[in-house]
């Protein structure tokens, strides 16, 4: 498994579940989470509908910065309720086709199942795809903050036929911090062996083209990732924008991977080592032997004495 | 952020119970394998991120030709480190699709588990994935805790039968502490069961492919076994063929389709448990003498309420009228034993009454006592936190807070 996959495998399961089924929904409730802090409430309304709850601190700033432009070209058709600090979309189970076109029922109820287990992803590469969508098409725009996790943010800087993604990188953890600047640099490396890749740089101080925002640097910032996106280099806005989006996810999750293999290695070590110990321990058999050969020896010499008396 | 769910692994040897706190079911049963591209122990380069290419749960048997099945958990302990962190890494990941940064984490461990174990863990689960937080709970413990909401009379003091897939324990626990000196270990558990109904078919030459032979009988094992009431009738009625059951399934290994004819293996699997002198050569004791043995090894205070709170939990015990039968041979024991102490000593004493608890959660009572737990305002007193870890190292995680003090 190299990249984490965008679908989460819990509202796959239980919303087709749901859908499948013809339980009344009215008092349904459960609660789930996913990356990035966001978490979802899954409640019915009547017996035949149900609401999909978004909540997340970072909601209304992705959400105007192209969240929720996003998710109404990926949901289409279904009501949408905006509440401070929640989002809501309705599932009406009774909008299906009839239970007796069984296949069919199923086939479109796995649909929209698969289609909110991509809900992070969609509401989350918002504002990416907006901006590229702006980038290509020649639209100017302003220069954008956005929180885009509870403690980190993102700026969006147009430039000239280009656009700069600047993340702000955090990590809770010192080892995963430093570890996190290795990794970092390396995307820098990464880009002489790919061609036609966009420019990355990261740095530990704000980059220059977000002078205009002060106050970014928190005291636990690890770095800043600043992508630049040509115009050129820009083909399917929502396939890289979805990437983008995932992007600290993928860090994270490679961080945690590359930890355990060396723990894996480190292991390792230590069974050799304690191996190497244990030889080192001074057989008991050796001494055992000495003493054989010197008793054949004694008892040699002892009879020749015998037989010298003789 | 403390509202994010606690996330609960409960790593038997057999299977794996994954879920989020305050639910009453887990998320995920998986068996507890993994499939990876080592081969004995060498670690493979990590140029093409080759240590990522394993796979876990069903997916590691579907995978086995091409990679190395192997089960990091055996009678209940972590014997292969490097396994089980993989195994944790994919199933906060690709599972239960939680940043584990955010979230208290909860395992579970087998009675008995060394302290070394203990600190193993949290240092995983802290150094690695950085969790919030952790808890480490025993497993009897929990399944007891589970077993409470379902009584008016809430206690933790009982007897907890865990039977899995490696081992079966007898547990007798006193106000949320273990009594170690106490614990009965049987060797039969689900595993031998299921060889056992694999020899039985093979020996009858049912048309099934070596490969898929455990397979099948762990299914059949699950769907149609079941404890009678008594063995020699009940082979009596087995020789009408009629009684026979189809098994019809598809090989999990091959993907051959299996048509196979189930007779008295049954009731004969499950009843390895009542007497087990006739089947293996292990062990001759039956179930009910080794927990009556067991309580009566316990402090004389406690062992009515050990007879009358017996709590079953683990797979193992799903039998159908497994609990039942249970039931009926310890009273009898317990009333033949006082009938003898009346006859000897000429006054009567108090009747003990035996109560074996059976519940629908019984199949994951374990996780299922975690979940109530960990959605306890109790819980929040014992967890490990970060900081705490940070402060003191691994070494918190060998003094384990007893909970319980409440109820
Ligand atoms: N319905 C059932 N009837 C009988 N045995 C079952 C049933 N379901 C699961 N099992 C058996 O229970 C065992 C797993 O039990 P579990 O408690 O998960 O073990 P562990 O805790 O050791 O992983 C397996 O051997 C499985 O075949």
């Amino acid at each position: 498994m190299m990249s984490i996959d965008p679908h989460h495998p819990l509202i796959i399961d239980n919303i087709s579940a749901l859908l499948n089924s013809t339980i009344d929904l009215t008092n349904l409730l459960f609660k789930l989470t996913d990356y990035d802090g966001i978490q979802y409430v899954i409640s019915g309304q009547n017996t035949d509908s149900l609401c999909f709850t978004v909540l997340a601190p970072q909601l209304a700033s992705v959400g105007e910065a192209g969240g929720y432009e996003s998710i109404q070209l990926n949901y289409p058709g279904f009501p949408i309720a905006i509440d401070e600090g929640s989002y809501s979309i309705l599932i009406d189970r009774s909008q299906l086709p009839d239970p007796s076109l069984g296949e069919e029922r199923k086939l479109r109820a796995n649909d929209i199942a698969n289609k909110f287990s991509m809900f992070r992803t969609h509401f989350l590469s918002g504002p990416f795809i907006k901006a590229l969508k702006n980038v290509k098409s020649g639209t100017a725009f302003q220069p954008k903050e956005v929180l885009i996790r509870p403690n980190e943010k993102l700026w969006v800087i147009p430039g000239e036929n280009r656009v700069n993604f600047i993340f702000q990188v955090n990590f809770s953890d010192h080892t995963d911090g430093s570890l996190s600047r290795v990794f970092l640099q390396e995307f820098v490396e990464a880009k002489r062996q790919v061609p036609n890749s966009p420019v990355i740089t990261f740095s530990q101080n704000p980059p220059e083209a977000m002078s205009m925002f002060k106050g970014a640097t928190l005291p636990s910032t690890i770095g800043f990732l600043c992508i630049t996106v040509l115009k050129e280099q820009i083909r399917q806005e929502a396939e890289t924008g979805q990437w983008l989006a995932g992007l600290k996810q993928y860090l994270t999750y490679h961080l945690h991977a590359c930890k355990t293999y060396l723990h894996m290695r480190m292991r390792k070590k230590t069974e050799g080592l304690l191996k190497v110990l244990k030889n080192a321990v001074p057989d008991k058999l050796e001494e055992k032997t000495f003493r054989r050969v010197r008793a054949a020896k004694t008892r040699r010499e002892e009879s020749k004495i015998v037989y010298n008396f003789n | 952020m403390s509202s994010m769910p606690v996330v609960i692994f409960d790593n038997g040897s057999g299977y794996s119970k994954l879920g989020f706190a305050g639910n009453t079911d887990p998320n995920y049963i998986i068996p507890t394998a993994i499939s990876s591209r080592e081969s004995l122990g060498v670690p493979v380069s990590r140029l093409q991120c080759e240590d990522l290419d394993f796979f876990i749960g069903e997916d590691a048997y579907q995978n086995q030709k091409t990679h190395n099945l192997s089960f990091p958990i055996k009678e209940g302990q972590i014997n292969n480190w490097d396994d089980m962190e993989r195994f944790w890494e994919r199933t906060i990941y690709s599972l239960m699709s939680v940043e584990p940064q955010e979230h208290v984490f909860m395992l579970t461990e087998p009675p008995m588990n060394p302290p070394e174990n203990r600190e193993q863990m949290a240092e995983i689960m802290f150094e690695t994935f950085d969790v919030k937080g952790l808890y480490i709970g025993v497993q009897a413990v929990l399944a007891l805790f589970g077993s409470n909401l379902y009584k008016e009379k809430q206690n933790l003091t009982g007897t907890v039968i865990d039977s899995g897939d490696g081992v079966t324990h007898i547990i007798p626990v006193a106000h949320g502490y273990v009594i170690s000196s106490c614990i009965k270990h049987i060797p039969i558990a689900g595993k031998d069961i299921t060889k056992y109904i694999a020899k039985a078919l093979k020996d009858r030459r049912e048309p099934i492919a070596t490969e898929d032979l455990m397979d099948a009988a762990r299914v059949i094992k699950e769907k149609n076994c079941y404890v009678c009431k008594d063995m020699d009738k009940e082979l009596l009625r087995f020789n009408d063929k009629a009684e026979w059951k189809n098994y019809e399934g598809i090989g999990r290994t091959t993907g051959a389709q299996i048509n196979a004819k189930v007779g008295p293996e049954m009731f004969l699997g499950p009843e390895v448990f009542f007497s087990p002198g006739k089947f293996t050569r292990d062990w001759d004791k039956p179930l009910d003498e080794c927990l009556d043995s067991t309580i009566q090894g316990c402090p004389i205070d406690l062992r009515r309420d050990l007879y009358s709170n017996v709590v079953l939990s683990g797979g193992t015990t799903l039998f159908k009228n497994f609990h039942h039968r249970l039931q009926r041979s310890m009273q009898q024991r317990v009333n033949d034993r006082l009938a003898r102490y009346a006859a000897s000593s000429g006054n009567t004493p108090k009747p003990i009454e035996c109560k074996i608890n059976a519940y629908k959660t019984q199949r994951y009572a374990v996780w299922y006592g975690a979940s109530m737990f960990a959605a306890s305002p109790e819980f929040s007193r014992v967890v490990h936190t970060r900081e705490e870890y940070l402060e003191h190292g691994p070494s918190i995680a060998r003094r384990n807070v007893v909970f319980g003090s409440g109820v």
